[in-house]
């Protein structure tokens, strides 16, 4: 539990310095994009960094407000028990299953645009069931192939989406 | 105006298609709501971009049924497997499934549905005749006043984000930033675009919210296990009979109504807090308050006629100030925009038949609501054995053909599997996804406000002090600033003090 916590410590600082890096690099913009088109500066009419700037300013402040809270508390964070299973923290082998989802999720954004959505969709639904632990491939594969075919006759054909098409043409 | 608005709305209202896509929403959102990890928000936005193909109300109609049966659904999975399909459903559980225990459980979801109904029937009432005041009010308001209340939308949110409030100031700052990508509304510049010119245009706002909302909590949903499990659930069937249960109940369900629709006002507030401040409240005005807890019909009438009601109340300052309660209205006043209508005075002059069409959407909802909550009970019942392994698959599916079909764009989905990751992390640490939306979609009316209060005032900042509804809402928000910035031991000894305060008041007035 100690190692978590610690854990926990360590991610917030994490966070906390994401939203430090995005004010940074909302000030980077306005020094080396805005400033030489002269949208850094004049009234409110020309300054398009005015805003942006005052809520990087307003963001920093407050970033390091958390950091400061965090490495201040007495102790590292509470860990809360997951409400659905009481446990603290997913077991391995859940991370390896959303990281095979993600993965697959991933590998279909890049393949869509090529081979199009009436082949890239069943297959992913098809990882998506097995990894998710459908054991039935007969059943898995009709479920993958039935909400595809659902999911593009109710766009495509009823509200007149046109869904990617790919190389090959695959439409409804 | 308001009879007015009526009747231009019953125009657009009652065809067949309107009050089709109504009905077919509030169905969809009794599913939704009862199934585990979903709610009225995840609805909306699985909804939203198929309501962008749709006329204005039949559009408005099918969200805002959604969110008015998503905000129900919950209960009745509350109720019968002690899992809250929605948050908002909490406080149901504490009375509902002992009631189910006892034997009970058709009283048990026939009470939750009709006080549901009847609560959100009330709200309704306050949003037909608040809303055309506050949107009078709002005609008198300038740059200023818009700029003021935008900050204090976004503060209220943070406030009530728990003990994490300078989490929900970073997150509602962070929604800010996001909106300020692309093009600048006042002059040529294209501010953080990279050169990439998909960005041109900034973030497309369903992408965000879908990956924000939806895709965490498919990963959520994965690493908390249990994929494959069905729960065994009881086969029940209500009866119209438990209109009159609830009606019997009717100091109760007014009082719950009112307080409901009170915190859907308030920004932030939301149902959760309404639902569980007037289970407190009918706790305190029973005469046997050492009941409940134990399956009494009041705890359930309390939390449902509130959680609700609240959800007229929320679209009051939605529609009539364009500054939205909680992340749902937050959606759905994005998709009214979607539509290519913007909330607030307005809507109201220049559309009131789109706003009669609205109210009369929001009241049939709840007529729906009632009538088929009732009525498909078993079926609603039965959604509760869809497996996980199902589930999520087909709401990522839903998820992605949606936020494509907005805009065409495959780049949209990489925004939503950004914000999707983005989501996930800021969730495992506290911070609250909902000042993120609202910031998103509150972002251009806050720089527009900001900049033309400067432009009209000569780059002063007086301006905002010099008029008195703006400085009075400035001040409200630096209160609200000020109460972020006190050491969290003063503000519990605050919150005590008015507890013990709350505590006197049933005392003195005696119990119902």
């Amino acid at each position: 539990m100690a190692r978590l916590r610690e854990r926990r410590l360590i991610g917030e600082l994490v966070v906390s310095a994401g939203f430090l890096a995005l004010s940074l690099l909302v000030f980077e913009q306005i020094v080396v994009v805005f400033a030489p088109e002269g949208a850094a500066s004049g009234g409110a009419l020309q300054n398009a960094a005015l805003y942006p700037g005052l809520l990087a300013g307003a963001l920093a402040a407050l970033t390091l407000v958390q950091i400061g809270k965090t490495l201040t508390a007495r102790r590292a964070p509470k860990i809360e028990p997951d409400q659905d299973n009481g446990r603290v923290a997913p077991e391995d082998a859940e991370w390896i299953r959303a990281f095979i989802c993600t993965a697959a999720f991933v590998c279909y954004l890049i393949a869509l645009p090529p081979i199009g959505y009436q082949l890239a969709t069943p297959v992913l639904m098809f990882i998506l069931y097995r990894s998710l632990g459908e054991t039935s491939l007969f059943k898995v594969a009709f479920f993958a192939i039935a909400t595809s075919l659902a999911a593009s006759f109710v766009f495509e054909r009823l509200l007149d989406v046109i869904l990617p098409v790919g190389r090959f043409g695959i439409g409804y | 105006m308001m009879t007015g608005a009526f009747i231009a709305g019953a125009g657009l209202f009652f065809t067949p298609m309107t009050v089709l896509m109504t009905a077919l929403g509030c169905l969809l959102g009794i599913v939704i709501g009862v199934l585990p990890g979903l709610g009225p928000l995840m609805g909306i936005i699985l909804l939203t971009p198929l309501a962008f193909h749709l006329p204005p109300v039949e559009a408005m109609g099918l969200l805002i049924a959604v969110y008015v049966g998503g905000s129900c659904g919950g209960a009745i999975s509350a109720i019968l497997v002690r899992i809250p399909g929605t948050p908002l459903a909490a406080a149901t559980l504490l009375d509902g499934h002992p009631m189910h225990l006892k034997g009970k459980s058709r009283e048990a979801v026939g009470l939750a549905i009709s006080a549901s109904a009847m609560g959100g029937l009330i709200g309704g009432l306050f949003l037909v005749f608040l809303a055309p005041l506050l949107a009078a009010v709002a005609l008198r308001f300038g740059p200023p006043e818009y700029f003021a209340l935008t900050l204090l939308g976004l503060i209220s949110i943070a406030v009530v984000s728990g003990e994490e409030t300078t989490k929900g100031l970073m997150a509602g700052l962070m929604g800010l930033l996001v909106a300020t990508v692309g093009a600048d509304p006042f002059s040529s510049t294209y501010r953080f675009t990279f050169g990439y010119n998909p960005l041109l245009g900034g973030f497309n706002i369903v992408a965000i919210v879908v990956g924000l909302f939806a895709l965490s909590e498919m990963f959520i949903q994965i690493t908390s296990g249990h994929l494959t499990e069905k729960p065994q659930v009881p086969w029940v069937k209500t009866s119209f009979d438990s209109i009159g249960a609830a009606l019997s109940r009717w100091v109760n369900l007014l009082r719950s109504s009112l307080i409901g629709t009170f915190f859907g006002i308030l920004p932030g507030a939301g149902g959760v807090i309404s639902a569980f401040t007037s289970y407190a409240v009918a706790r305190a005005n029973s005469k046997h308050p050492e009941l409940f807890g134990t399956g009494v019909e009041d705890g359930v009438i309390a939390s449902e006629a509130a959680n609700n009601a609240c959800c007229g109340g929320a679209m009051i300052p939605t529609l009539a100030l364009a500054i939205p309660g909680d992340a749902s209205t937050a959606v759905l006043m994005g998709a009214l925009i979607l539509l290519g209508f913007f909330p607030g005075p307005d809507l109201f002059s220049k559309h009131a038949d789109v706003v009669g069409g609205i109210f009369l959407a929001y009241i049939a909802a709840n007529v729906f609501l009632l009538v088929l909550g009732i009525l498909l009970t078993p079926f609603f019942v039965s959604v509760i054995k869809i497996r996980k392994s199902y589930l999520i698959p087909i709401v990522l599916l839903l998820s992605c053909i949606g936020t494509y079909a907005i805009q065409g764009s495959a780049f949209d989905l990489w925004v939503m599997l950004g914000f999707g990751v983005v989501g996930y992390i800021l969730r495992r640490f506290d911070y609250p996804l909902a000042p993120i939306v609202i910031g998103a979609v509150l972002g251009p009316i806050c720089e527009s406000s900001l900049r033309r209060s400067l432009i009209l005032s000569g780059n002063n900042v007086d301006i905002f002090f010099n008029r008195p509804i703006s400085a009075a809402i400035l001040i409200i928000d630096i209160a609200l600033i000020l109460w972020i910035a006190l050491p969290r031991g003063l503000k519990s000894t605050i919150r005590g003090r008015a507890i013990g305060l709350m505590k006197l008041a049933p005392e003195k007035g005696g119990p119902d």
